[in-house]
């Protein structure tokens, strides 16, 4: 399974909201190329400043695969959110490895960075309107933004009902990124998940796993 | 002064409704949330981890309980390997059947 179309484009947060208690997160079901992936979007670890929030994608079955992605945003609620750090660990690594610079700044639709919003006048440009979103886990009343970007649009609706996450559906559609065709949806809220990733044993990232995740690395 | 009075109760009556539209509306938009609140109650679970890592090949959860076993590592390589070997062998016998057809056309 290749798990980096998602990997720039996926983060919903409205960070200011309520605070963030450790081990609590989202469950999502993934659709991809009429695949089903498991995605798990959770609280890591938190503080007066800073809070970390880990990603788990995986898919089972015989042969499955598991993917994990941390990362540390700084000053949640007094003004901008910054990405402070981020690692990612895979099945095939034992330790985590800290996500280099290129990593974030892929020309690739829409990034990380477009997602981050202490306040919700800061995406009141995108919003299309409060809709009832139909769940296979239950309907839920949400509110609808849209971005779009170098080709790519993301449709997603976000209710305080859901936090710490807040997100209940995405749709992503591109035309020049096959990868970029997903969509998400909320299966269950969770609590009480052990983070996976320990940031303090972290590695520079391998010539490898850049490689695999970093569009046009030079080895 | 009729004049007057006309565009005074046309001012009020629009004035009126217009916030009767509000009211509508809004109380239309509640009714929508109470509805997706309680049908989003009975379907949405909250899962409790019991505090170990996400991990999809180490599920023991009850609602994991039905997927498939999982293989080690080094059982999981064998088999892609085999799976590779499978398919070399496979594309051959497609190519030799390939060649057959042509001679026979």
């Amino acid at each position: 399974m290749n798990f980096k179309f998602i990997l720039l484009n996926l983060f919903i947060f409205s960070l200011s909201v309520n605070a963030f208690e450790v081990g609590t997160g989202s469950q999502f079901i993934m659709t991809l190329q009429n695949q089903k992936v498991d995605l798990e979007i959770y609280v890591a670890k938190s503080d007066v400043k800073s809070v970390s929030i880990e990603m788990h994608m995986g898919t089972k079955g015989i042969i499955s695969s598991n993917l994990w992605q941390q990362f540390e945003f700084k000053n949640y609620g007094q003004g901008p959110i910054s990405i402070e750090a981020g690692y990612i660990l895979l099945d095939s690594t034992d330790k985590p490895e800290v996500l280099s610079a290129e990593f974030y700044h892929q020309n690739k639709g829409l990034q990380v960075q477009d997602f981050l919003f202490a306040k919700n006048s800061n995406i009141e440009g995108d919003l299309i309107g409060k809709e009832m979103v139909e769940l296979t886990a239950g309907d839920l009343y949400a509110t609808h933004y849209r971005k779009k970007r170098d080709g790519q649009i993301i449709d997603f609706w976000i209710s305080d009902k859901v936090k710490p996450i807040g997100l209940v559906k995405l749709v992503s559609q591109s035309t020049k990124d096959k990868s970029n065709n997903y969509e998400l949806e909320l299966s269950s809220l969770i609590k009480n998940v052990k983070p996976s990733i320990d940031s303090s044993v972290a590695i520079p990232m391998t010539k490898k796993t850049k490689s695999t995740f970093i569009k046009n690395f030079k080895k | 002064m009729r004049t007057l009075i006309f565009l005074v109760m046309y001012v009020t009556t629009n004035a009126f409704s217009q916030n009767l539209e509000n009211r509508v509306e809004l109380l239309e938009k509640k009714v929508l949330e109470l509805q997706g609140l309680n049908k989003a109650k009975n379907g949405l679970k909250v899962k409790d981890m019991g505090n170990k890592k996400m991990n999809s090949n180490k599920r023991s959860l009850s609602s994991y309980s039905k997927e498939s076993p999982q293989l080690s590592k080094e059982k999981q390589k064998e088999i892609m390997d085999q799976i590779k070997v499978f398919k070399a062998k496979r594309e051959e016998s497609q190519k030799l059947l390939d060649e057959l057809m042509k001679d026979e056309f």
